[in-house]
């Protein structure tokens, strides 16, 4: 019964999609999309694993997420701990209050 | 012992989704990035269930070894608390997303293994796409390390 597996990947996107609507400081979502990135690495290994005729091209797609999971956390930290530390505020509620 | 095996899946997929909740019910953004190494741990056990071991290692060693410990780093400096907006519309958020997503995949035919290991994969893969993979993890490495220089750059023109 691996299906466990694949529900739990997917209700794990599900969680990261409601903490990303939900929360509203700038590093939670980032964590929110850190943990889309490890359900979709667990999805691909299921895949890997279950699929009638995994592709190689599975290889670069991991190493893609990866990639993207590691550049992601090193540019939007550095960006908030820069501009916190330089008075901005990355409050996204805010956004809100932007008219047309 | 012969549930066993039925039960170590439905365990992990519960210790997964456990660990995402965690992320975002802690009040202290260190404690939410403890929940993600967590949460990254708890998928290298189901990469081991998967019998994918190398994708286990590196899992441990990007999201763990890496990842988690360039957050701590960062936010453990200077982080305080975090409000969520509601932590009611967390819930009924991750309940209906949950509810869709599970509905949209449920009914999916299973399958058996089909004994394919990632290392296999790779032995193919690399092969045929070696220097364009070496070329984009250099070239996505050179646009973080680029981006920081940027940001401090930005940082000084604005002061």
């Amino acid at each position: 019964m691996l299906d466990y597996v694949f529900f739990g990947a997917v209700l794990l996107v599900a969680v990261a999609l409601a903490g990303l609507i939900s929360e509203r400081h700038f590093v939670s979502m980032v964590l929110a999309v850190e943990l889309v990135f490890i359900a979709s690495t667990v999805l691909l290994a299921y895949f890997i694993t279950y699929g009638s005729s995994p592709g190689p091209s599975a290889v670069p797609m991991l190493i893609a997420i990866w990639a993207a999971a590691t550049v992601e956390v090193i540019a939007l930290v550095t960006l908030y701990i820069y501009m916190k530390a330089h008075g901005s505020q990355f409050d996204i509620s805010k956004l809100a209050k932007l008219k047309w | 012992m012969s549930m066993l095996p039925d039960l170590l899946p439905a365990l992990l997929g519960a210790m997964l989704v456990t660990a995402g909740i965690f992320v975002f019910v802690q009040r202290k953004l260190l404690h939410a990035v403890t929940a993600l190494a967590a949460a990254a741990a708890v998928s290298a056990l189901v990469f081991l269930y998967l019998n994918q071991a190398l994708v286990a290692l590196l899992q441990l060693l990007i999201f763990v070894g890496g990842l988690s410990t360039y957050l701590m780093v960062a936010v453990a400096a200077e982080e305080k608390f975090v409000n969520m907006r509601s932590a009611a519309s967390f819930a009924a958020a991750s309940i209906l997303l949950g509810a869709v997503l599970i509905a949209s995949v449920y009914g999916l035919p299973a399958r058996a293994p089909s004994g394919t290991n990632f290392v296999q994969l790779a032995e193919s893969a690399i092969g045929q796409y070696y220097g364009l993979m070496l070329a984009s993890i250099f070239l996505l490495f050179a646009v973080a390390i680029a981006s920081v220089l940027v940001i401090r750059r930005f940082a000084r023109l604005v002061n």
